[in-house]
C-alpha cells in the first residue's frame, strides 16, 4: 500500500485520467497491433495459406545467389543480406551505403530479390534506396500489422516520436494507477460488483490494471526505448561523445571491425556456413537473418543471427570469415566483446517481444496486451461515464467504441483486401489491404455517430467484429490453397469471433434484465 | 460577465499557470535528455568500450519517468525546482564543455 498526500493524489487521479483522454485511443491502436505482432509471423504465413518451407535458409542458396551477385553493380556487394519473410519467400538484398540527394546520413541503396524457395526463381526484382523500395506483396499483411504497431504507419521519424510518446504516456497511466489502486495483491482477485454500472466498471478496469500492471511497465519502457533509441538518444549521444558525428556513433556501438583489406578473394558461399552454425559447435539452430560483409574481399564476413534457442534468453549472432568458412566466435548484439550495454539491449528485445520463454511467453504476451487493450478502454470509458450528461464527452464515449471495437475490425477487413488480392492481383495487395483497413475504419466511425450511444452500439460493433472474424477463415480457405488451421489461426479466428457474438448476445440479455428489473421497481413504488 | 469568462478560462487551462506543470513537462523532457546525453560523459565504458554509449540510450525513459514523477509527487514545488533546475545546470554545463571541445 502506498501512501501519497491528498494533493498529491488529486494531481496523480488528473494525471491518470487526462493522458487517458488525450492520448487513450492511440495508444489502443498501438497496444492492440502490438499484441498481435506477437505473432505477426504466423499471421504473415497464414495470409499465404501457410508454406511448407520454413527452412528455406538451410536450402541450395549459393547457386542462384552467385548468379544474382554476377547481375547486380559490384559497388552493391558491399553488404547482402538474406532472410525468410512471414510469407516464406527469401529476401536478399545487395547494397552500399549512400547518402540521398538532400544529404543526411549515408542509408542503404541497392537490388533487392525476392525469391521463391521452392524453385529459386527470382519473384521480384527492386532497386534504389531500401525506405524508397516498394512493398513486399506477400509479407504485406505482416509487415503493415508491424508498421501500424511500430509508427503509426506514418513516416519516420514522427511515427517513431509519436509512438515513443505513447509508449511515455502507458508508463505514465501504468505507475499512476499502481499507486492510485493501493491494494495490489487484494485487487488481484476483485469480484466486479454487478449492481452500479459506474462501479462494475472501475472494478473491471481496476482488475485489468492490476493483472497486466508489470507487463504494461516492460512494455512501455522497452517500446520506448526502441522509439527513442535511434530518433533522441543516438543524436544526442553523438553530438556529445563523437562531436556530431553519428555514423562514428553507429560503427562503435554496432561493434564494426576498423581493419580493412580490399584485396580480392573468391567467397566462400552461404551452405557451408548455415550448415557449420546450425552444429552444437555453434548456435546449433538455423539463423533467422544472414549478413554477408565485403563479399569478394579478403576481408569478408559472414554473420548470422539467430531467435533465443532452447534454454537461452537473449538472441545470438556468430562470425565467419567469408573467405575459408573459419568460425570466429559469437558475436554479442552491440560492441566488439560482450559487455552489460549489449545484454540490457538484447534484454529490451526479448521483453518487448516475449521471446524470453517461447511460445508460451508469446501466448502470455498476447493474452496481457489484449487486457491492456481492455485497460485503456475500460478507463476512458468510466471517464466518459462519470462525465455523460456532457454532449462532448458521449461524444467521446462514441469514439471510443469506435476505436476499440473499430480498429480490430478494421484490421480484419485489411485482412480480407490481402486475402481477395494477393491471389488474383497481387500488385495491388497493398492498395487493397490499406482501402480494406480505411474502409472499416470509415465503417466503425459511421457506425459510431449514427447509433444511439451506449451498450446498443457496443452490442452492434460485437456483432459486427464476430461475424467480420468468422468470415476472415471462410474467405482465406476460399482464396489461398492452404489447409485448415494454418498455425491455429483459422480456430483462433472463428472461436473468437464466436465469443464476440456470445458477447453481443449477452449484452443484450444483461441490459434487458436491467430494463426489467427498473421496471418492476417503479411498479412496485407506484 | 468578464470576470466569470476569466474565471471559466483560468479554471480549463489552469494547469498553464501552474509551475509544476512546466516542470513534469518541458523541464523534465530537458532534464532528461541532457542527463542521457551527460551520462555517456561519465559512466565507465566498460571492457567493450561502449556501456557509457548504450546505457544511457537504454535507461531514457526510466530517467524521464523518474524525473516526471519527481516533479508531480514532491510536496514543495520550490525545493523541486531548485534540485531540477541544478541536476539541469551541472549536465548541461558539462554536455557543452564537451561540445565545446573543452574536455578532450
Amino acid at each position: 500500500m502506498i501512501r501519497v498526500s491528498k494533493s498529491a493524489t488529486g494531481r496523480l487521479i488528473d494525471i491518470h485520467g487526462w493522458t487517458a483522454v488525450l492520448f487513450g485511443l492511440a495508444l489502443y491502436v498501438v497496444v492492440l497491433t502490438g499484441a498481435l505482432a506477437v505473432f505477426s509471423h504466423e499471421i504473415g504465413a497464414w495470409s499465404v495459406g501457410g508454406h511448407g518451407i520454413d527452412d528455406a535458409l538451410a536450402g541450395p542458396l549459393d547457386h542462384r545467389l552467385s548468379e544474382l551477385t554476377r547481375e547486380v553493380p559490384e559497388k552493391y556487394h558491399e553488404e547482402l543480406t538474406v532472410s525468410q519473410n512471414a510469407a516464406g519467400y527469401l529476401v536478399a538484398f545487395f547494397h552500399t551505403h549512400e547518402a540521398q540527394a538532400g544529404g543526411g546520413l549515408p542509408e542503404d541503396v541497392g537490388v533487392r530479390f525476392v525469391i521463391d524457395p521452392a524453385n529459386m526463381q527470382v519473384v521480384s526484382r527492386e532497386e534504389g534506396f531500401a525506405d524508397d523500395l516498394p512493398d513486399v506483396s506477400s509479407s504485406f499483411l505482416h509487415d503493415f500489422l508491424v508498421d501500424l504497431h511500430v509508427r503509426l504507419y506514418t513516416p519516420d521519424p514522427v511515427g517513431l516520436y509519436l509512438t515513443g510518446l505513447l509508449g511515455l504516456i502507458l508508463l505514465v497511466s501504468a505507475v499512476s494507477g499502481f499507486i492510485l489502486h493501493r491494494h495490489l495483491i487484494m485487487d488481484m482477485f476483485l469480484s466486479p460488483r454487478q449492481k452500479l454500472r459506474e462501479l462494475r466498471a472501475r472494478d473491471r478496469h481496476t482488475l485489468a490494471g492490476t493483472w497486466s500492471l508489470l507487463f504494461a511497465v516492460i512494455v512501455a519502457f522497452t517500446g520506448a526505448f526502441f522509439s527513442f533509441a535511434t530518433t533522441l538518444g543516438l543524436p544526442v549521444i553523438a553530438m556529445t561523445a563523437f562531436e556530431g558525428d553519428q555514423q562514428k556513433a553507429i560503427e562503435v556501438v554496432i561493434g564494426v571491425p576498423e581493419e580493412e583489406d580490399p584485396t580480392p578473394a573468391s567467397f566462400i558461399g552461404l551452405e557451408p556456413v548455415i550448415r557449420h552454425v546450425q552444429t552444437s559447435e555453434a548456435a546449433g539452430s538455423l539463423p533467422v537473418f544472414v549478413l554477408v560483409e565485403h563479399m569478394g574481399r579478403a576481408d569478408a564476413r559472414i554473420t548470422t543471427f539467430h531467435d533465443p534457442s532452447d534454454g537461452a534468453l537473449f538472441t545470438g549472432s556468430h562470425v565467419y570469415s567469408g573467405v575459408d568458412g573459419s568460425y570466429r566466435g559469437e558475436k554479442p548484439a552491440l560492441g566488439k566483446s560482450p559487455s552489460l550495454g549489449s545484454d540490457l539491449v538484447s534484454l529490451m528485445g526479448v521483453l518487448h517481444f516475449g521471446l524470453f520463454a517461447g511460445f508460451m511467453s508469446k501466448v502470455i504476451w498476447l493474452a496481457l496486451g489484449l487486457a491492456t487493450c481492455y485497460l485503456t478502454y475500460s478507463g476512458l470509458n468510466l471517464w466518459c461515464i462519470r462525465r455523460e450528461k456532457s454532449t462532448g464527452w458521449r461524444l467521446m464515449s462514441r469514439l471510443n467504441d469506435a476505436t476499440a471495437y473499430g480498429t480490430a475490425f478494421a484490421l480484419t477487413v485489411a485482412s480480407a483486401g490481402f486475402l481477395l488480392s494477393y491471389g488474383r492481383v497481387p500488385e495491388k495487395v497493398v492498395a487493397w489491404t490499406l482501402n480494406g483497413f480505411v474502409s472499416g475504419v470509415i465503417v466503425s466511425l459511421v457506425l459510431a455517430l449514427l447509433l444511439p450511444s451506449g451498450w446498443r452500439t457496443q452490442q452492434m460493433f460485437q456483432r459486427v467484429l464476430g461475424l467480420s472474424l468468422i468470415a476472415l477463415p471462410v474467405l482465406r480457405l476460399a482464396m489461398s490453397p492452404g489447409p485448415f488451421a494454418v498455425h491455429g489461426l483459422d480456430l483462433t479466428l472463428l472461436i473468437s469471433g464466436l465469443l464476440s457474438l456470445i458477447a453481443a448476445r449477452r449484452s443484450g440479455a444483461d441490459r434487458l434484465r436491467a430494463t426489467e428489473r427498473v421496471i418492476r421497481q417503479e411498479v412496485r413504488h407506484g | 460577465m468578464a470576470v466569470s469568462h476569466r474565471k471559466v478560462t483560468g479554471n480549463r487551462f489552469r494547469y498553464l499557470y501552474s509551475l509544476r506543470f512546466w516542470l513534469a513537462t518541458f523541464v523534465t523532457l530537458l532534464l532528461s535528455v541532457t542527463l542521457m546525453a551527460s551520462m555517456s560523459l561519465w559512466l565507465p565504458p566498460g571492457a567493450a568500450g561502449i556501456n557509457h554509449l548504450v546505457i544511457p540510450l537504454v535507461i531514457f525513459p526510466l530517467i524521464w519517468a523518474v524525473c516526471f514523477f519527481y516533479a508531480v509527487l514532491e510536496t514543495h514545488v520550490i525545493r523541486a525546482l531548485c534540485v531540477m533546475l541544478s541536476l539541469l545546470l551541472l549536465n548541461g554545463g558539462l554536455v557543452a564543455a564537451s561540445v565545446m571541445g573543452a574536455l578532450s
